[in-house]
Formats: structure tokens, sequence, C-alpha cells
């Protein structure tokens, strides 16, 4: 089940009221009974085999809790966290890299002329994996470092984990902030309203006609077959890529804070305008903020972080990034994206000397500006390897950069103001969703209801028929 | 001691930014616009909840769905809403090239 679908819009139709309603009887107990069965119904929808899957992993990390709660402060207790991490990302490895990994090793052995019978295994990715299991490990640790002062029933872990707005491609939820909110039933008097209709509304804009108009009509083709065209089209392709990934995934990630909202729970924020970054460091800081504040809190720290001195500091910058990029998927290409951001920023921190150039109050407005489309076009050049099918199709693309004898064939001024937009929603004012949020608290509500109806009906015209999958689903 | 961790790991993760400087309603201000909403789409985009109806698996359940779909849209259909949403989709449709 997607988001912008009617299946999805008759399935929270039915959530919403029971939910809210079992709250307002203080049946707080029947609430997360309700919103976990929901959730698994969400997950079911897709493969109902693999919401056992889903479950398993929740009963990993809640018995894991339990025993680090019972061991507390002794080496059972961390043995305990140890093994749990570790079964975690075992479950992760299998499913997600175990095909990658014999077909790696296929090639190596057949390059060193030592064949061998592997065992191959027809494995089906679970949707959401990456981001359950980064949640379970959350919880691990969490209740390990003591930022969550007890475990929790198998209720709680079951809802903090299978939350169905996060639960196929996030934002990766944090123990510590997500788990106290479940002491208590939500508050229908404290619902930010304006702020989750806002944000669904706004997602389904980003997602329905800006990331799937430059998917299907220029990114899709010109990713496909590069040498078909010329330097415009595929210049204007990356440039696209890069403003469909970010309506694409910020969309959804505005859905799924919106609904939590409607439901009266609270998410981390996960974009905050990522491409108007003036270093490579305050870009992972505005971009899929929950996995690269989740990266830097379970692994670059505990890899020493900056700790031990310079070069272990790149050292710890460059394996976190390359890491970073293998949980996107299993393939060399996401191990190049990772090792050019995570060179990068060790770079920019070499040259900088661990100063954020960012965060320099006084900067020039030229440098500024220069800064953000050095920075915008790097991050640009590591969207082609993300994106592209192969290495070679990724070398193709870039080779063909050169090639400024051939006509434009798919850019069209929609495709270019699409584009534009998708740049200039990055310098609104900060406090845009703030101004957004005072005029619906000026306007009735059967107003803002026709205007949530006008909008989407607009969006339904302009976008047609039919909803793609959200590209980090495949993550 | 552990409230006081949990509330600093709370505001540095930033759970609660985008709501700064928001006010909150009652949950009930949902309804009416959630209502209002739905039934905008389901009059004006009647052609779309056919289209649902045909995607589903068959089922006798399923197949009366679809009828009533059906009627509903001969209705909206009859009645203009759909119509007036079928041009304005194809007023809007937008020509890439």
């Amino acid at each position: 089940m997607i988001f912008p679908t009617l299946n999805f819009l008759l399935f929270y139709l039915l959530v919403w009221p029971t939910a809210w309603g079992l709250a307002l009887l203080r049946q707080h107990l029947l609430h997360k009974l309700a919103i976990i069965a929901a959730s698994y119904f969400f997950y079911a929808f897709w493969n109902w085999r693999l919401a056992f899957l889903l479950f398993g992993s929740v009963l990993l990390n809640y018995g894991a809790g339990r025993l680090i709660d019972r061991w507390r402060g002794t080496s059972a207790g961390l043995w305990t966290v140890r093994l749990a991490v570790a079964a975690n990302l075992l479950l992760l490895g299998f499913f997600k890299y175990y095909g990658w990994f014999i077909e790696s090793l296929d090639d190596l052995l057949r390059s060193l002329a030592m064949e061998r019978e592997l065992p191959y295994l027809e494995i089906v990715l679970p949707i959401g994996i990456s981001f359950f299991t980064f949640q379970g490990i959350s919880y691990i640790v969490d209740l390990h470092r003591g930022h969550l002062d007890r475990s929790r029933p198998l209720i709680d872990v079951m809802f903090f984990i299978s939350f169905f707005p996060h639960l196929v491609a996030g934002p990766i939820v944090r123990a510590a902030s997500f788990l106290p909110q479940l002491e208590t039933p939500p508050n229908p008097n404290r619902v930010f309203v304006g702020l989750g209709v806002m944000l669904v509304i706004w997602g389904v804009f980003k997602k329905a006609i800006v990331a799937n108009y430059l998917a299907v009509q220029l990114v899709d083709p010109v990713f496909l077959a590069p040498s078909n065209y010329g330097a415009i089209d595929l210049l204007f392709a990356v440039y696209g890529y890069a403003i469909q990934i970010y309506c694409d995934f910020s969309a959804y990630s505005d859905i799924a804070i919106g609904v939590a909202a409607l439901l009266g729970y609270r998410f981390q924020r996960n974009f905050n305008q990522p491409y108007r970054a003036e270093s490579l460091q305050d870009f992972w800081r505005r971009w899929h903020m929950s996995l690269s504040s989740w990266l830097r809190d379970y692994l670059y720290i505990p890899l020493g972080g900056n700790r031990h001195g310079e070069f272990k500091t790149y050292r710890n910058l460059l394996l976190t990034m390359v890491l970073g990029g293998i949980w996107h998927g299993a393939a060399w290409k996401f191990v190049l994206w990772g090792a050019l951001h995570g060179g990068v920023l060790a770079l920019e921190r070499f040259v900088y000397k661990g100063h954020d150039p960012a965060a320099r109050i006084g900067r020039p407005l030229w440098i500024r500006a220069a800064s953000i489309v050095v920075i915008f076009h790097f991050v640009c050049l590591c969207w082609v390897f993300f994106r592209a099918e192969d290495l070679a199709r990724a070398r193709e693309l870039l080779g063909g950069l050169a090639n400024w004898s051939q006509p434009v064939e798919l850019l069209s001024l929609f495709l270019l103001a699409l584009i534009a937009f998708g740049m200039a929603i990055q310098f609104t004012p900060q406090d845009t969703p703030q101004r957004l949020d005072r005029l619906y608290h000026r306007l009735p509500a059967w107003g803002v209801g026709v205007l949530c109806g006008v909008v989407l009906l607009l969006i339904e015209a302009v976008s047609g028929d039919g909803a793609a999958p959200f590209i980090y689903f495949q993550f | 001691m552990g409230s006081a961790a949990r509330t600093d790991t709370a505001s540095s993760l930033g759970t609660h930014d985008l709501e700064t400087g928001m006010r909150p309603s009652r949950a009930r201000a949902v309804v009416p616009i959630m209502a209002i909403a739905v039934a905008l789409l389901f009059v004006f985009n009647s052609a779309g909840l056919v289209r649902w109806t045909q995607n589903l698996p068959p089922s006798t359940f399923n197949t009366a769905l679809s009828d009533a779909a059906n009627v509903w849209h001969d209705a909206m259909t009859a009645t203009g809403p759909a119509r007036l949403f079928e041009a304005v989709t194809n007023a809007i449709e937008v020509d890439l090239r």
C-alpha cells in the first residue's frame, strides 16, 4: 500500500477514527493494539508472509531489551547488546546482501580460475527492512546507553518498530524520542492539525507532480540509454534526478510525518532544504536527517568519531559514508556513492581544520552562492552513480556530457519549470510552514476542507492515473 | 535524571522543530476537513473510484462494489461534477513536447 492512493485513503479513513475513538475512551492499550493491527495490515498488504519477519524482528529486539535491563552494567548485558545488534545486522545482511555477496564471490573465484558451485538463493527483499532493523538497533543501543530508562513492554516495542507511517521508508524514528510518547495516550486537544494537513498535501504534490513527471519524461529514459541523448538532455536529466529524488523521498517523509501528526504522534524532521547547503557537512545536516544522525550516533561515534586524531577521523568519516552507501543497496555503485561523499567530507574537514565553513558568520554573499553551486554539482555528480543502472552506464552518461552536437530531445519548458521549481523551494523562507499554519487557523474548518479537496483534485487532474512506487521503497 | 536525559535527547534530535511556532488544535478539527475533502474527491473524481474498483481482485463483494461505483459515476456524470472534472483534466493535460 502506498501513500497517495485510494487504498491508503480508505485505510486511513478507518484507522483515524478508530484510533482517536479508543484514545478518547481512555482505552490506551486498545488504541495501541488497533494501530499495531493497522500497521501489520498495511505491511501485509504488500506480502503477508513477510509480516512474520517484521514480527520476528520485534521479538528479537524486545527479548534483547529485557535481557539488557536484567543484566544492566554487567558483561552479560554488554554481550547481549553486541549479539542483538549483530542479529539485526545479520537479518538485514541476509535479505539484502546475500545475493550480492554470492555473485561477487562467484566473480572473484572465476577470475582466479577457481570456479565452484555456490549456494544461490531466490531471496525476496522485504520492503522497509533497512528502516525497521535500524529502528531495532536504535532501541537496543538507546537502552544500553541509558537514553531509555528501562526496557518497554512488547506492545510498545511492536508499536515503535511497526507504526505504519514510518514503517517502509522512514523517517528512521529513534527509540529515545518516540517511545516516551507511548506512555500516555495522545492528547486530543493538542494535535498539530495545520502541520499534518499541510505536510500531507505538500507531499502528495511533490510526489505526484514534480517527481513523477521528471521521472517518466526525463530521468528514466535518459538513465536507461544515456548514449541516445546529447549533453543538454543528459545534464538536465542529472539535475532532474536531483530534484526527483528530493521531491520523491521528502514527499514520503512529509506524508509520514503529517499522517502521524494527525494521529497525535511526532517524528523527527527528515529534510531541510538540502540543496541550499554551503558545505557537504551542511548538506548532510539537511538531507535524510534521520539516517545521517543515526549513522553519526550509532556508527561514526562508536567508531571513535573525531576523538583519536586526524587520520582516524578521516577513516571514520569514509567508513561511515561507505557503510551508509551500502545501506542503500547491494551494489558497487552505492559503495562509490558513499566513498565519494565520505572522501569529500574528509577533505572538507582537512581543508577547514574541522570547522564547518557553512557555519561561519559574515561570509561574503558571493562565496556563499559559489559554495551552494559547487556543493549542489558535487551532490549531482554523486547522484549519477546512485541512479545509474551500473557503473558502466554512469560512465557512459558522464562521457556523453561532452557531446554538445546532438539536438535536445526530451527537455521541455515544462520540465525545466519543474526543475526550477524544485530548486526554488530550497530557498523559501524558513518560517513558511509557520505562516501557512497561521493561515490555517484563520480559515474555517470547512474552508480548509474545500481547499484541500480542490488542491487534491487539481493534483489528480495534472498527474493523471497511477502512482509510481517511492524510490526509497527499494532500500 | 532519566526524564531529563529523554528530554535532552528528544530536543537534540529535533523532534519538535517542525512544530515550533505552530498552534495545536483539537483532533476533531480533522473531521470536517477530511469529510469535505474526501466528498469532493468522490463527487468530482468518480471516474477514479470506478478505475479503483476495476483493479480489485474478482469476488462477489468487489463486483457489487464495482457496480455501485459505476452507478455513482453515472449519477455524477449526469449531474455534472464528473464531466466538469474531466473537462478540467483535458484542459490542463500537459503536453511535454
